[in-house]
């Protein structure tokens, strides 16, 4: 061709309007299709929500046929369901994880503001799949206690130590949270003094007392939440604690009431914690065997305890195991197994998860702990479970799963997506050192607008990976969940009931085993 | 009674009734004991009846598998109910009568067994086998009373050549059977449409401890996709959950004399072995018919 790269001989400056003129209208071209896909976008929803609209009246209409009494309240929700045609299903989800639907996040915020709880900015910038979950990153941190109302507070000294605790991470773990939370509660009632709020002319002394106590609770339930999302133990926590103070019989003095509640918390403690760790160890402890090498994976208060009581146990019964720590970034919680089960003269060994695969093959056992266990059998985890058990299962080694019943949920969920926690993005990036020039590394990125950091911290592993689950009922399959769930529902829950409330001080010295309870207890009496 | 009465009783009972399953024979001479028992409280009772079953798992040559799990059962049953009255013979007197009705139960179970599941075996199957097992020729014979056509391949399973007793079982009941090497499984997989096995003991993960040679049978099932299935009564249901096979404790493994006389173990061929329930396909039991998952719900059930 022309070997100069004259190109078409005559007006090249016109050549270059041309070329810019079909630019500008290719634009343009491009304008209107987007705006046509929009605007047939648009027009599909008005009709999907027109058409769900007209279903809901048709079915609203025929129970209102049927239940004329409730007719003025019929007409509300049909008018709701016509505007909100899916959110009525979407309702019965928990609100943190509908983070992506702005009216829920107004409801939030009305809700919060309701009970003097301020709000915690979350983050926008997050994966588009991840997009349903809050986002809190410690920056906001500052922010937030800059708001919390220290004086005349609804919300208790303790609680606001113990949100902020769980917001830099310095309290983690199930367990460990948990049993924090019910001792900063278990402060809070001994200190709760009856205040007069407005109540209905109806009320009893007594109910008065219990709505204010539930106020009291709610912001700082809700405080809570906003420094760290609540867990699942937490949840079961609360419950229980809510259904005490409910059942509460009337004809008492509220400091009699304040008794047995906080007995109610000490048994709850005792029962679905200390109680089960010790069973689960003595059940554990049998199915070790010489030369065993077990795999743990980060740091779990459970199964330091079973490791420990097994190393004893081994001695006495004069055989031997040694035991491979798994870690990972950017939390590094192997460390801390690792510091525990040295200190008690385990014969461990440390890995990064990049070598799982070439240990496997050594391995005699793996050992996991969970966070939660759903209905379906499968469990949620600390991330990299899902994965070790895999690998596991690849090379034929035998998983378990040690829970306690409390972590027991009535959930399903067969991915990690649909319920997570979204961990700090800034954890991921490693601080600057001298070895490493800054240019190089994600700490130049971080305002890259092309670049999402994603760090999440549960996953879910699937009930065919796992061997068997280690309650304190005993053994069983995954897949028995749901009837373990049927028998506590039948059993209740309880103890402790309109008995004269006995001291409980000698059960603490039950708990002084377990260093991270008495801690948060020995916190709270102060 | 003491040591030689039991063992001499539970003996008497397998040679006067060869055909009873061992686990009867155990739970038939617990309900001597009772009657026989001079105890004066149920705490002395349950020792004697705890003793009874030591002696029975470590002294008779019998299978330790189903005798423990059919006297713990045997057990857990009979004091299932309100025991609070203050005259000891009456307690005793609905013991002995629990522990009858458990009995007859238990005989009932094979027959019950048969009746529900035999609808598995279509006409023209052919069916690959492992051992001897009663509820399993039972499961046949019922078949065949419904005029099924099929025909059996039975392993010869060793050491003890089990196998070639049942292929003489099946032959007396007119069921057309081949005799076959344990080595031929592999090769016979594709022949056959379904596998049928007995059990000695049903785990609570839902795998099965039965004769050794299961497990291999078990993988090439699969491996060929062909459906597993194991017939056993819910008396065989054993609080137990292995991990893997090394996990078995040695008094299933082997017979009590062999614990007893040999010092080296490892060098012992073991009569059994685990079945994970991720190979098995339906348990066949007088509970129902049951996904080896539901095996622990049943159990849960049963001690709770």
């Amino acid at each position: 061709m022309d070997p100069e790269g004259k190109g078409p001989p005559n007006r090249p400056e016109q050549s270059d309007k041309a070329k810019l003129k079909l630019q500008q209208r290719a634009e343009r071209k491009e304008a209107k299709r987007v705006e046509k896909a929009a605007k047939a976008e648009v027009a599909k929803e008005n009709k999907e929500v027109k058409a769900v609209g007209k279903e809901a009246k048709e079915t609203k209409g025929k129970e209102q046929s049927k239940a004329k009494s409730k007719e003025v309240v019929q007409t509300q929700t049909s008018e709701r369901t016509r505007k909100y045609s899916f959110s009525k299903d979407v309702s019965r989800l928990p609100q943190n994880i509908q983070v992506d639907d702005a009216s829920v996040r107004k409801k939030v915020s009305k809700k919060l503001e309701k009970q003097n709880v301020p709000e915690r900015k979350a983050s926008d910038r997050k994966v588009g799949l991840f997009s349903h979950l809050y986002l809190y990153e410690k920056s906001s941190l500052k922010q937030f206690t800059s708001e919390l109302q220290l004086v005349n507070s609804p919300i208790h000294p303790a609680i606001i130590k113990l949100g902020l605790k769980y917001a830099e991470g310095r309290i983690s773990g199930s367990n460990a949270r948990c049993v924090a939370m019910l001792g900063a509660f278990r402060r809070v009632i001994v200190d709760y003094k009856p205040i007069d709020i407005k109540s209905g002319a109806r009320e009893t002394e007594f109910d008065k007392r219990k709505t204010e106590l539930d106020t009291i609770l709610k912001s700082c339930i809700s405080y809570l939440g906003q420094c760290r999302t609540k867990s699942l133990s937490m949840g079961n926590a609360i419950k229980y604690l809510k259904d005490k103070i409910n059942s509460l019989p009337s004809d008492i003095s509220v400091d009699e009431a304040k008794k047995r509640v906080v007995n109610s918390i000490d048994y709850y403690v005792q029962r679905s914690i200390t109680l089960p760790g010790s069973e689960i160890s003595n059940l554990v402890k049998g199915k070790i065997q010489n030369d065993d090498t077990i795999l743990l994976i980060g740091y779990s208060s459970l199964l330091r305890k079973i490791i420990i009581d097994a190393h004893l146990n081994a001695q006495k019964r004069d055989i031997s195991f040694r035991v491979i720590v798994v870690d990972s970034r950017p939390q590094f919680n192997g460390k801390v197994m690792l510091r525990h089960l040295v200190a008690a003269g385990v014969d461990c060994s440390y890995i990064l998860i990049n070598a799982i695969s070439y240990v496997m093959k050594e391995v005699s056992k793996v050992f996991l702990s969970a966070h939660a266990l759903l209905a379906n059998g499968h469990v949620l985890a600390p991330v990299g479970s899902a994965q070790v058990a895999l690998v596991a299962r690849a090379y034929n080694v035998p998983v378990l799963v040690l829970c306690e019943r409390h972590k027991f949920s009535e959930r399903t969920q067969t991915d990690a997506f649909v319920y997570n926690e979204l961990g700090d993005p800034d954890d991921l990036i490693l601080p600057a050192s001298k070895s490493r020039r800054p240019s190089i590394g994600l700490s130049s990125q971080r305002n890259n607008e092309n670049l999402f950091l994603l760090n999440f911290l549960y996953d879910v592993t699937p009930p065919e990976l796992i061997t068997m689950v280690v309650t304190e009922i005993g053994p069983m399959p995954c897949t028995s969940v749901p009837a373990v769930l049927r028998m506590r529902q039948a059993e209740g829950d309880e103890p402790d009931d309109g008995d004269e409330p006995e001291d409980k001080s000698d059960d603490k010295r039950e708990y002084k085993h377990d260093p991270d309870i008495v801690d948060y207890f020995a916190k709270c009496e102060d | 009674m003491n040591e030689e009465e039991i063992l001499h009783y539970f003996r008497k009972l397998l040679s006067d009734h060869p055909d009873t399953s061992a686990a009867i024979a155990a739970m038939q001479t617990m309900l001597e004991c009772i009657q026989r028992s001079t105890a004066e409280t149920l705490i002395e009772l349950r020792k004697n009846l705890t003793s009874v079953r030591d002696t029975l798992t470590r002294k008779s040559d019998g299978p330790v598998t189903t005798i423990s799990s059919g006297c713990e059962l045997f057990v857990r049953f009979i004091t299932l109910t309100s025991l609070e009255h203050s005259n000891f013979q009456d307690c005793k007197t609905i013991l002995i009568e629990r522990g009858q009705l458990f009995l007859k139960r238990t005989k009932e179970s094979k027959d019950k067994i048969a009746k529900s599941s035999h609808t598995f075996i279509r006409d023209g199957a052919a069916i690959l086998t492992h051992s001897r097992s009663r509820v399993v020729l039972q499961l046949l014979q019922e078949a065949r009373n419904h005029n099924k056509r099929f025909e059996v391949y039975v392993t010869e399973s060793g050491p003890d050549c089990s196998g070639e007793r049942m292929h003489k079982k099946l032959n007396e009941m007119n069921i057309k059977s081949t005799l076959i090497l344990d080595a031929a499984v592999g090769y016979i997989m594709e022949k056959v449409d379904l596998v049928l096995v007995g059990a000695e003991g049903v785990a609570e993960s839902g795998g099965i401890v039965n004769k050794i040679g299961t497990y291999t049978i078990a993988l090439a099932a699969k491996a060929a996709n062909k459906p597993f299935y194991v017939v056993a009564e819910s008396f065989k249901f054993v609080r137990f959950f292995p991990l893997n096979q090394r996990d078995l404790p040695t008094e299933f493994k082997f017979t009590s004399s062999t614990i007893r006389d040999k010092e080296d173990l490892h060098a012992e061929h073991p009569l059994v072995d685990y079945t994970p329930p991720s190979l098995i396909t339906l348990l066949f039991t007088d509970l129902g018919i049951l996904t080896p998952s539901a095996v622990s719900d049943e159990l849960l059930k049963l001690y709770y």
